[in-house]
């Protein structure tokens, strides 16, 4: 069977994307699109190790409930389970409506550990706080990050009633 | 986060009342009770449960941060972008964040800014707002901007407000940080908080900080807490406990709950218990706009209001006159606007001031007013006074002495009347003076010569107001029941009676005794009883120095200088008058005189113009009070006299006069020595010791004596002389008896006559006697 690989190594991210989420909507309808092992990321399997996507978008889905989307200018397949990124934008949903954004510079993703790590000047952002700092590490699975120092962050003032 | 337990602010609403009832009368029952105890065994309670759950976080937030690699280098990062009324927080590790559980870590040198507050710690934990509140929040802000601007941006900038534009700073290491709740605990070795004048720092084991936003509510827990106060004039007070600090920013107190102790420059209070300070604030302050974070502990205060205390009090500070104060007690609650104490206790309570020092036992109450009200309660009180000695010898230096005094009950000092009052009496003796009184007693003091010196409203405290510090300078005693009194000062004086009033100043005292008991007083050796049997006595000393006494009987005595140095008793009934500038005494009724040389009485009045010692000094303070009597210089009677002596007698029913003479002077006539003339008028009847040991007696109607020549003449219309055998009358012109100074007897006359009696008795006896001398060589 010749392989697809070979044609989606150049791939403009227009084309990539809606086969992404077909692929994602395959997991999610526990619909196998193709072999993928545990912590494989279901896109990866249209992409060859090595292949560089650009304009790319990667959401994840919980049933119909986004976890997560990571925009990035550049990815390139590392290996099945863990891409690198540059220019990153990750939109991280939480059980609300808000979302907390992490954007930087670079960074890659390993989808076996659902770790997100970002390199170098990376700002997080959110209703209530805006940081920025040394890179990020997001557990995607449990929700939870650390950002590397130095940090600052900007608690966002809130209006409030008048004090008595 | 857990929310701090609803009866917190229950506990924390009575801990912060209960000053304000002081000046009430407080059960000792609640002296007892430690209510605050048990609201730090709550709070303990609180913050080992929520501590268990900073320190779970603590080890989440790292166990992501051993993950990471060690980095080649690190970055910097750009300028911050922060906006008014933002928080920054920056840290040196890393920052864990958990945006669905609203959580936010913050590790290795963590630094919070904000308009309110700054925390230097070494791991921060911070709790979002919760994402509904956030919602909230955001319906707020468009109905703002969509509706009527807020109150705030229409403000003026300086309004009359409390808020402080410094923010409150909290070092610390481990800090959790709940903006939901508008909480902040903190933990490390040492905690500092530094407020806009208020700096706390604890240390030792394990200290604990908790700070509620919403209860405006700060406490420390730690082994020792110390810190400092500083009032809007920038002067210091520190103060230090164990155990718990709380402070509540609303009600602008701090409570110390053990060991606690507050000191400033003028005052020193420490307490075994609790103590509690009530601050308060300026009216005019800047006002600031809320923020977000910790806005409501942002109220600042200027001065210090009032302090209690509780537990083995010990209260050192000065009054207004500078003057030193210690009071100890069990309770004591100080008003630093006003200046007033109170302090009680359920044993022991002691009050030191000025060189007075008063001790109450049981149920003992000590209550300083701002007016210089002093109010001492306790089953039984005493202590020691000290008064200031001036001599009457200018070379004699001025000094203080120590005397004692023991009363019961209560003692009140008015300072607007600068009077003492003992309800229930009064011992006091020192080495010159005693004061006893069994009933009520009131001492009016001499006012303060200079006026209290006005306290400024800047001052950390104002101090009690103690006139008394200028002495103990009696103007006026007003005394009921039992009363007794001496002075070894100048004036001398000693005194017994039911009754007293005494008026230092002018020199005037009113004393009474109710029938049956002695009115006694001896003013500089002039001496007094007076006694009724069915009414009440008085005597009474004029400030001009006259004395003037009512009663049954009256006693009184006048010094002499007659060899025997006796002096001369007198006694009346009805009333005795002194004239002290005529030296004139005047006996009312049934007046008895006795001395060396006889006695005297009279049914009627009579005056005695006294002889004067001019060696002996008027005292200074009072010259009119000048009793330097020694003797008698004349006595006069209007109706009837009797004299007695050892030699003759005298009885007259009319006017009687006598001239008295110094007694060193010779006489011819010694039954007549220190006499120099003396008239009876009426019937008058007189006897006399002849040579032969019989007596004389005769009657007339006037009798003159002579002290100088002894010659005692008595006449009349028919006058009469008789010894024990014979009766001689003589009448009509120059009829008289004259005695010499021999006591020979010559009876003149137009007409006498002579009855005999027992003529052969007389003549054989005087043939006897003849024959007798003739055979005398």
């Amino acid at each position: 069977m010749m392989s697809i690989v070979p044609i989606l190594h150049r791939l403009p991210a227009q084309l990539l994307l809606p086969l992404m989420a077909v692929g994602a909507l395959g997991c999610a309808l526990g619909v196998e699109p193709g072999k993928t092992g545990e912590g494989d990321f279901p896109a990866l399997q249209f992409l060859p190790v090595g292949s560089e996507v650009y304009g790319i978008s990667l959401p994840r889905y919980k049933g119909a409930k986004p976890i997560y989307l990571i925009k990035a200018s550049k990815l390139k397949v590392v290996s099945r389970k863990s891409v690198v990124i540059e220019k990153l934008a990750a939109s991280l949903y939480g059980d609300g409506t808000d979302v907390t954004s992490i954007k930087s510079e670079g960074g890659k993703m390993d989808f076996s550990s659902n770790r997100l790590q970002t390199l170098g000047l990376t700002s997080i952002g959110d209703p209530r706080f805006r940081a920025q700092g040394d890179g990020v590490i997001y557990d995607t699975e449990r929700k939870r990050g650390l950002m590397l120092g130095p940090v600052r962050c900007i608690i966002q003032a809130k209006p409030k009633e008048k004090t008595p | 986060m857990m929310s701090p337990p609803r009866c917190l602010q229950f506990l924390l609403l009575f801990l912060l009342l209960s000053p304000s009832i002081s000046s009430a009368n407080i059960p000792a029952s609640l002296l007892k009770e430690e209510p605050m105890d048990e609201m730090v065994r709550q709070i303990k309670t609180f913050y080992e449960k929520s501590g268990a759950k900073m320190r779970a976080l603590h080890d989440e937030s790292c166990e992501l941060l051993l993950e990471i690699e060690q980095r080649e280098e690190i970055i910097t990062l750009p300028p911050s972008d922060a906006k008014d009324g933002e928080s920054v927080i920056e840290c040196s590790k890393g920052l864990y964040f958990e945006p669905s559980e609203n959580r936010l870590s913050y590790l290795g040198d963590v630094r919070l800014r904000s308009d309110s507050m700054h925390v230097l710690c070494t791991n921060l934990h911070l709790f979002l707002e919760r994402k509904e509140l956030d919602k909230e929040a955001q319906n707020v802000e468009q109905s703002v901007s969509g509706g009527t601007p807020p109150a705030d941006t229409e403000a003026p900038e300086e309004v009359e407000t409390n808020f402080t534009r410094s923010p409150m700073i909290i070092k610390a290491e481990e800090v959790v940080l709940d903006l939901s709740q508008e909480t902040l605990f903190a933990e490390g070795a040492v905690i500092e908080l530094l407020h806009e004048r208020l700096n706390l720092r604890a240390q030792g084991a394990n200290p604990r900080l908790i700070l509620l936003d919403n209860e405006g509510f700060v406490c420390l827990l730690a082994e020792h807490i110390s810190g400092n106060f500083l009032d809007a004039e920038g002067k210091k007070t520190d103060f230090e406990t164990q155990g718990a600090l709380i402070f509540s920013q609303q009600m602008g107190a701090l409570l110390l709950q053990k060991q606690a102790r507050i000191t400033s420059s003028q005052v020193d209070l420490s307490s075994a218990g609790s103590l509690r300070v009530g601050l308060l604030a300026s009216l005019k302050q800047t006002k600031v706009a809320p923020t977000e974070v910790f806005d409501r502990l942002r109220r600042r205060y200027d001065r210090i209001g009032l302090i209690s205390a509780q537990d083995k009090v010990i209260f050192k500070g000065k009054d207004s006159n500078g003057e030193p104060i210690l009071m100890t007690g069990d309770w004591l609650c100080y008003d630093g606007q006003s200046g007033a104490i109170d302090l009680k206790a359920e044993q022991h309570a002691k009050l030191s001031f000025a060189g007075n020092h008063v001790a109450l036992q049981r149920d003992a109450h000590a209550s300083l007013s701002p007016e210089g009200d002093i109010r001492l309660r306790g089953e039984q009180i005493s202590g020691e006074y000290q008064r200031t000695i001036k001599s009457d010898n200018p070379d004699i230096p001025v000094r203080e002495i120590v005397g004692e005094f023991r009363s019961q009950k209560e003692i009140y000092y008015h300072a607007q009347t600068a009077l003492i009052h003992f309800p229930y009496g009064l011992e006091s003796r020192d080495e010159l003076s005693e004061l006893i009184c069994r009933g009520k007693l009131d001492i009016k003091l001499v006012a303060s010569p200079a006026p209290v010196k006005p306290v400024e409203q800047s001052d950390v405290f104002r101090l009690p107001t103690l006139p008394m510090t200028n002495g103990l300078d009696v103007q006026s005693i007003a005394a009921q029941g039992g009363v007794k009194a001496h002075s070894e000062q100048s004036p001398q004086f000693s005194l017994a009676g039911d009754s007293l009033y005494a008026d230092l100043l002018v020199g005037s005292v009113e004393l009474t005794s109710l029938a049956g008991q002695l009115a006694h007083i001896n003013y500089q050796g002039f001496d007094i009883k007076a006694q009724s049997e069915q009414r009440v006595s008085q005597v009474e000393l004029l400030p001009n120095g006259d004395i003037l006494a009512t009663a049954d009987q009256i006693n009184t005595s006048i010094p002499s200088k007659d060899k025997s140095g006796k002096p001369q008793l007198l006694s009346c009934s009805e009333g005795l008058e002194l004239n002290a500038e005529r030296a004139e005494l005047i006996l009312r009724k049934n007046v008895t005189m006795s001395g060396s040389q006889g006695i005297f009485s009279s049914p009627s009045a009579l005056s005695l113009l006294l002889r004067r010692d001019a060696s002996k000094k008027a005292p200074a303070k009072y010259p009119k009070h000048h009793y330097n009597y020694v003797g008698i210089h004349r006595a006069t009677s209007p109706a009837g006299a009797q004299l007695q002596s050892e030699l003759a007698s005298m009885q007259s029913d009319g006017p009687f006069s006598l001239q008295m003479c110094d007694e060193s002077l010779p006489v011819a006539d010694q039954s007549l020595k220190g006499i120099e003339s003396a008239t009876a008028s009426g019937n008058v009847r007189i006897a006399m010791r002849s040579k032969d040991g019989g007596f004389y007696r005769a009657r007339g109607a006037h009798l003159d004596v002579d002290g100088r020549s002894g010659v005692k003449r008595l006449s009349g219309s028919r006058v009469m002389m008789q010894d024990a055998l014979n009766i001689h009358t003589a009448s009509g012109a120059g009829a008289a008896v004259i005695v010499d100074k021999n006591n020979n007897v010559r009876i003149t006359g137009e007409q006498q006559s002579t009855y005999l009696s027992e003529v052969d008795k007389q003549t054989s006896k005087k043939e006897k006697t003849s024959r007798q001398k003739s055979k005398k060589p």
